[in-house]
Formats: C-alpha cells, structure tokens, sequence
C-alpha cells in the first residue's frame, strides 16, 4: 500500500471525507507479567486481551459497515499491541493480511503522522479511538503505549498526555474530529508527580490552520468517568467498543433537517446506555462523560437505519426455540425463528410495535412497545 | 396545515423529588434541575409525519405542577437523564386537545437534607448508599471508629483579598505565607454555622458565614473566597463563587457536602449552589454531560449570558453559561461573544471571564495578530489565578499549550498543570485537593 505500516484501508474519495485511526495495546512488555524486563513503576497494571479485540472489532467494522453519505470513508490506521515474537496480522475483511505496528510510542506517532498527512482538506472529519490501560491525575489524563516501562528514567515517556493530544490535534485541518479513549481513569501518583509528562502524537503546528479557526471542532469521549474501570471481558471487545459500534450501527441516530445523522451527543447516549446494560444486574457501573464536547455530525446514513431491538421473556427464563414476529405499521414480520438464550438482539426502524412470542410453536405472550434510539427492551409476559 | 395548528396537545412534566423542603431552599423554588428529552416517535395513526417532534427541557423537581410542552398528537419517548448518569425511560401517546401529567420519580436520597445533593449527582442515592456501605463497609458501625466519622468533620471559609490571584496557582502553601499579597479578611477562617451531620456525610450550610454582598462587584471585586476542608495531611479547598443572585435577584443559598466514602480519587468535598434556574446547567456542567448542560442553556433562552452578567449582575452565572455556550454555540447568531468581552473587563476578579475571551477568539479566524491576542488574554486569565469553575482550568490549560509554547519548569502551563493533577474533574467548581506542606 503505502509507507504507512498502520494503514489498513483507504479508499480514494472525492471530496471531504473520514479517516480512523485506532489504537489497541494489550500485551505491554514492561508490565506485570509482561515478556521483557519488568520496570520499576508497573503501577501495578498488567497485561490485557480486550483491547486488541475492541480495536479489531471497530476496524472490522468501519472497513465493511461505514458507509456516510457526507465522508465517506477514506482510510483506517490500525496498531496492535499483541503477545508474540512479531507483529500483529490483520486480515482486512476483503481477505488480505497486513502486517501493523505494534503501538510503541514511536509507531503511534508515525501512524499519527501519516493519518493526519491523508487528511488534509479542512472539511475532512477524524475519528481516534484508543483502547488499553489508562490513569490520571486529577484532570490530567495519560494512555499507556506498548512500550511504558521501558525507561525507569522516564517511565512516563511511553504515555499518551491527553491534553497534549488533543491541542495536538486540534492545531490540524480537519475540522471535525472525535476521539474515543477506552481505558481506566485511576488516581496514580507518578502522574500527579509529572502532570506535564507524557507524549504528544501530534506537536502543536503554529500556522496549519491559516484562515480557519484556530481551533477544530473536538468531541472526546470517556468511556468510564473519574475514577471508573474500563471494562472488557477477555479476548473480546470492550463494553465501549461494542458501544460505538452498534451507535454508528443506529443506535445513536438522529433525525436532522430530513436526514439521518449519528451525532456526538446521541453517541454518548448510546455509549452509556449499552455500557450500563452490559454491565446488567451486576450493579457496577460504566458510564462515560466528555471533557471536551462539540455537537458534530459523525456519520449520515443514505436510509433510516435501524434501532437494536432487545427481546426477553419477562419472567427471566431462557427463550426456547422462539418464534418472534412483531406488527407495525408496514405490516407483521417474523423477527426471529429457532432462537435461543435469555434475549434475542434484532432491529427495527422506530416506531410502534405489537410484539408476539412463541415457544415451541405455542403462544406465550404478547407486548406493545416503542422502538426507538438509543434501543427498545422488550418483556413479553406470559398470558 | 401549520405546525402551531398541529400542536394541540401536551405533556406536564415534573420530578417527582421529595424532601427538598428540608434543604436550604425556599418552598416556593421548584428547582429545575433535570433535562428531559421529548421525542416524537410516530404521528397520532401510527405514522411518521413529515417533522418529527424533537426538544429537551428543564423540568421542575419537588411536588410542583411541573413543565407543560405542547407538542403534536402522536407517539413519544421521553427520557430524563439524570447528572448522576442514571436514564428514567418513558413512552407516551398525545392525545389531540388534552394534556398529560408525565412524573418521573428519582431515586430518594439517605437523608432528607442531602436531596439536593442526591438530585444533581454529588452523593449517591438512598439505594447506592445502601448498597456501598454493605458492599465495603460492613456493620454502619464502622464509621463511628476514629476520624473516619462525618461528625468530627470541620469546615472554614477564608475570604481573600488582593491585587492579584496569581499566587493562589500555589495553594495550599500560602496559607502559611505572612506576607502573602492575598490576605486574610479581618477575623480569619469564619466557619458555617449550620451543620446536618451522621456517621457517612456532613453537610454546611454556607449563608450566614459568607460576608455580606458588596454594592458593585466591579470595586469589591478582588475577593476570592474559599471553602476549606482539612482531613488527615490533605487540605481540600473549594471555590466558592458568593455572591451568587438567582433570577429572581435573590442570593441563591450554598451548601458544602462531605461524603467519607467518597473514592479518593474524587474530592471528599463538593460545592452546590441552590439556584433553581440555573441548578441544571451547573450540574451537568459539573458531571461533563455537555448535552444535557448544552440543553439546558437553550431553553434557557436566547441572550442568556448578557442578561445575567447584566441584569442579574451575576458573573458567574454568566461564566456557567459562556463556558456551555462555547462548546455548543447557539444556533441564533447572537451577540453573546461580545459579553464574554464584557465578563473579562467588568469583572477583574473573575480569571473565568478572561479564559472565556481567550476561548472565544479561538473560534475566530486564525491571524499571526489573533494569536498574540489570545496569549496575552491567556496569561491575564492566569494572573488573576485559578478560575471559579472546573471546566474553565480544561480550556487555559489547554489553551496555553497551543498559544504560548512554554511547556517548561516555571512556565504558566507548568503551574496551570500542577494544580489540574489535584483538581476534581467532576465538581462544577474547582476543588482542588493537596498535601499540606509541613
């Protein structure tokens, strides 16, 4: 492809359009349990699975599924931190393997680079997402590349200052740019020690923006406030990752001078209420906040999208073998055939729905309910 | 057919809250402290009309008759998002020519006087109290060992005055400073003297402690005044931002709560203001759900900024306001840039008002000229010293690494960073927490 190791997609395209740069370390050497020698300030953290698997999955997803008709997709960045020997593979949807980076301080920064460099009309839109282990110090956040540890001198040198980042990238064309930064928010001493360490991506370019604002338009999103853990089960997306995704899926849109728009505020909704519902009866909680909040349109879709639609039965008991059809008002549909488990996940565009369920081929219940952002649960009742 | 036709239906919307009698407020303020969504999902047939039906608003907590909006008959979701995170989810049908009472109930708070606080987010709700002290604590009865008990909990307020703010970058350090240029108010630390208290929280009612309002705030104004907490070898210390008049023109009762079980890595303190007109915008301002707070502001009304710097003569109303407003301009082209001019000048004592400036000709097209501009507005906000509010630390933190350059050891962004690492992201005010220098 080109000299950027981390690209794994790009797309010519006229006119503005969007570039992604994702970012997922779990395998950090230095760390507790980590392959090379283990640094003086480990803070304690170790190795982690999700990351990868979330920054995979966003990659998957935005390559096969992006699709807007103001910016469209234009290029993906990818950088994986993975155990191993080598280098991380990633098998682009369309079957070939790349090679990427493996989101050392360095590779982040020329990926960075070669991210903005394709980026260069002002009306151009970028999304940054970062998924690994992540601490702060009071107001000040830091993201812990591949390499943390590797300087005891230093230990700081490897982490992403967010503030940095953000001004960093700010200073650039584009003028939309959202940022979604998956990672934990504990107090540690090191940064309150340091609160002007860390690396930026992007140095601050003084004249890049000649004639537009100084600053660009910039949302960042916190998947876990102050204090709050990042979750993710091993090996598979983070309850963000997943977020985002079914949010630019639908579950995040909304209707704006007669089109169809995932928009930052609603993507925060969806990001909270998802989180929140993965997290289930456990009674922890994951919600996200946004230090830095700009209303910008993040995706338009060419068609009313669809609203994940969530089925169980109210009693709690697993669906077996279940039929679920559901009537609207372009007529009755079968949702749903043979399924299993304690809810189905569907979707549907919004508006009011007649629900009904059938076990074994036998009623079991009916229920009205409303489909509509950010998602619908459905309780059937036994009648 | 016309869309005022069309809208012949309505919701009564209100919050169901109880007990916010027993806090500072007066019976009659009905705060409006929560932003609903109301969202049309499908025209009165069941079909999705050519418009649909899209507006948050604030809506009044308490037993009051709640917040009418006329909307179109048809389908609705409505959803009330709380500042503490947690979303009341409703759907509802309209029904041409008659209106609906929606009441959503939150949570109850443990005690009657912190409903306040469990409504805009700063302590847990009865439920989550419940179920952290079983979950951590064990038996109630470990609070009452040793310092780890509310009771024994002290607050001081000290009331500064000076020429300049700058050297409050080093707080706490210059509590101990004799010749310190901001000094003191005849009488030292006052303390609050209305106090509510149990094993877990304690709460100070400011009003009494707080010295009297100044005629103009312009000559009166350099005067800082800060609520302190002390506990264990950490001093936290809050703004307080007095006085604070509420549309009405009254001055908007302030309390101070203490939740020992706080995690530390939150303030142990946290600062509310009682002023029902503005209760929403300061604590989704203050939670960073921007959203909701940038809603809040619009149904606020157009101009709002001018009209509580000016009117009001409320400046930090008017900072809340400027700060939401930047992130999530009105759509209406307003003149309301001009005002966050006017804070900076009017107002010497608010750093605030120069970090709004600085913001707002960020937003302005870029020039060699322009850039100098902000960096000297930049380091008048600094000279004047930590602002009043949390978010406004974020912005010239911010700014100065773009604007002036100077990252080093004894650059103002050195000293902007050192006190962001101690500060609560998630207090509307700035609190900041430190060890105290033996």
């Amino acid at each position: 492809m080109s000299e950027d190791k981390a690209l794994v997609f790009t797309k010519r395209s006229r006119g503005p359009s969007t570039h992604v740069l994702l970012i997922g370390v779990g395998d950090y050497p230095h760390l507790e349990r980590g392959s090379a020698r283990r640094a003086k300030e480990t803070l304690g953290l170790g190795q982690l699975s999700s990351p990868p698997a979330s920054a995979r999955h966003l990659a998957d997803w935005f390559i096969s599924s992006f699709d807007c008709a103001d910016k469209p997709l234009a290029s993906v960045g990818l950088l994986l931190s993975e155990p191993g020997a080598r280098p991380s593979r990633y098998k682009v949807p369309s079957g070939e393997a790349i090679t990427v980076p493996r989101a050392t301080l360095a590779e982040a920064q020329d990926a960075a680079e070669e991210w903005i460099k394709r980026a260069g009309d002002p009306a151009d839109r970028l999304i940054f997402y970062f998924c690994g282990h992540g601490y702060a110090a009071g107001m000040q956040n830091f993201y812990l590349l591949r390499d943390f540890g590797a300087s005891d001198a230093r230990p700081m040198e490897a982490a992403i200052n967010y503030e940095r980042l953000v001004t960093g990238m700010g200073s650039r064309k584009p003028d939309e740019q959202l940022l979604i930064l998956d990672a934990c928010r504990d107090d540690v001493e090191l940064a309150a020690r340091n609160p002007t360490g860390g690396a930026s991506l992007l140095d601050v370019l003084p004249n890049e923006r000649a004639g537009q604002s100084a600053r660009a338009r910039q949302c960042a999103i916190f998947s876990t406030e102050l204090d709050g853990q990042a979750r993710g089960r091993p090996n598979t997306p983070s309850l963000c990752a997943s977020a985002v995704v079914k949010g630019f899926m639908g579950a995040a849109v909304k209707e704006a001078r007669g089109g169809w728009y995932v928009t930052t505020p609603r993507l925060l909704e969806a990001i909270n209420d998802f989180q929140t519902r993965a997290l289930g009866e456990s009674g922890a909680e994951q919600r996200g906040d946004s230090a830095l909040f700009a209303d910008i349109n993040v995706r338009r879709f060419r068609a009313e999208p669809k609203v994940p639609v969530f089925v169980s039965r109210d009693d709690g008991q697993e669906l077996k073998k279940a039929t679920i059809t559901c009537s609207g008002i372009d007529g009755k549909i079968t949702l749903a055939k043979d399924v299993s488990g304690l809810e189905y996940e569907g979707e549907l565009t919004a508006g009011r729905y007649d629900f009904r369920l059938q076990l074994k081929g036998a009623d079991f219940g009916e229920a009205r309910a409303t489909v509509f952002p950010t998602h619908a649960d459905v309780r059937v009742k036994q009648t | 057919m016309t869309s005022a036709v069309k809208m012949t239906s309505a919701f009564r919307i209100s919050l169901l809250k109880h007990n916010l009698s027993a806090t500072s407020l007066r019976e009659t303020d009905a705060p409006n402290a929560v932003i609903v969504s109301v969202r049309q999902v499908t025209g009165p047939r069941g079909k999705r009309p050519k418009t649909l039906f899209d507006q948050s608003v604030r809506v009044p907590a308490g037993f009051q008759t709640g917040r009418s909006v006329k909307v179109p008959p048809g389908s609705y979701v409505l959803e009330a998002r709380m500042p503490s995170g947690v979303v009341l989810r409703k759907e509802e049908t309209a029904q041409s020519g008659k209106t609906k009472l929606i009441e959503f109930e939150g949570d109850h708070s443990s005690q009657e006087w912190l409903s306040w606080h469990a409504m805009t987010g700063a302590v847990p709700t009865q439920l989550h109290v419940k179920d952290q002290d079983e979950k951590a604590l064990g038996p109630a009865r470990a609070y009452s060992v040793g310092r780890s008990d509310a009771r024994q909990a002290r607050l001081d307020l000290a009331v500064l005055r000076g020429r300049s703010g700058e050297s409050l970058w080093d707080l706490p350090e210059f509590w101990n400073d004799p010749v310190h240029p901001m000094r003191l108010l005849p009488g030292g630390p006052m303390r609050p003297n209305e106090v509510s208290q149990t094993r877990r929280f304690a709460l100070w009612r400011l009003d009494d402690a707080l010295p009297p309002p100044a005629t103009d705030l312009e000559g009166a104004g350099l005067r800082r005044i800060f609520a302190l907490f002390q506990k264990d070898a950490t001093l936290t210390w809050t703004t307080v931002p007095a006085p604070w008049r509420t549309s009405a023109n009254r001055l908007a009762p302030m309390e101070v709560v203490y939740d020992l079980r706080r995690p530390r890595e939150k303030s142990p303190i946290s600062l509310g203001v009682l002023d029902s007109d503005c209760a929403a915008l300061l604590s989704y301002l203050g939670a960073g759900r921007m959203p909701e707070a940038s809603a809040s502001l619009r149904d606020m009304g157009p101009n709002i900024i001018q009209m509580i710097a000016e009117k009001q003569r409320n400046p930090y109303a008017a900072a809340a306001a400027g700060y939401v407003a930047l992130m999530s301009p009105p759509a209406r082209k307003e003149n309301w840039r001009q005002w966050l001019e006017n804070l900076m000048n009017w107002f010497p004592v608010l750093p605030d008002g120069a970090i709004l400036h600085a913001r707002s000709l960020m937003d302005g097209k870029r020039t060699r000229g322009r850039d100098a501009q902000i960096r000297a507005v930049l380091h008048e906000a600094v000279r004047r010293g930590p602002p009043v509010f949390t978010v406004g630390l974020r912005h010239l933190l911010s700014g100065l690494l773009q604007f002036d350059g100077e990252t080093g050891k004894g650059s103002a962004y050195e000293r902007v960073s050192k006190l962001a690492a101690h500060a609560d992201p998630g207090e509307t005010f700035l609190t900041v927490t430190r060890s105290i220098p033996r």
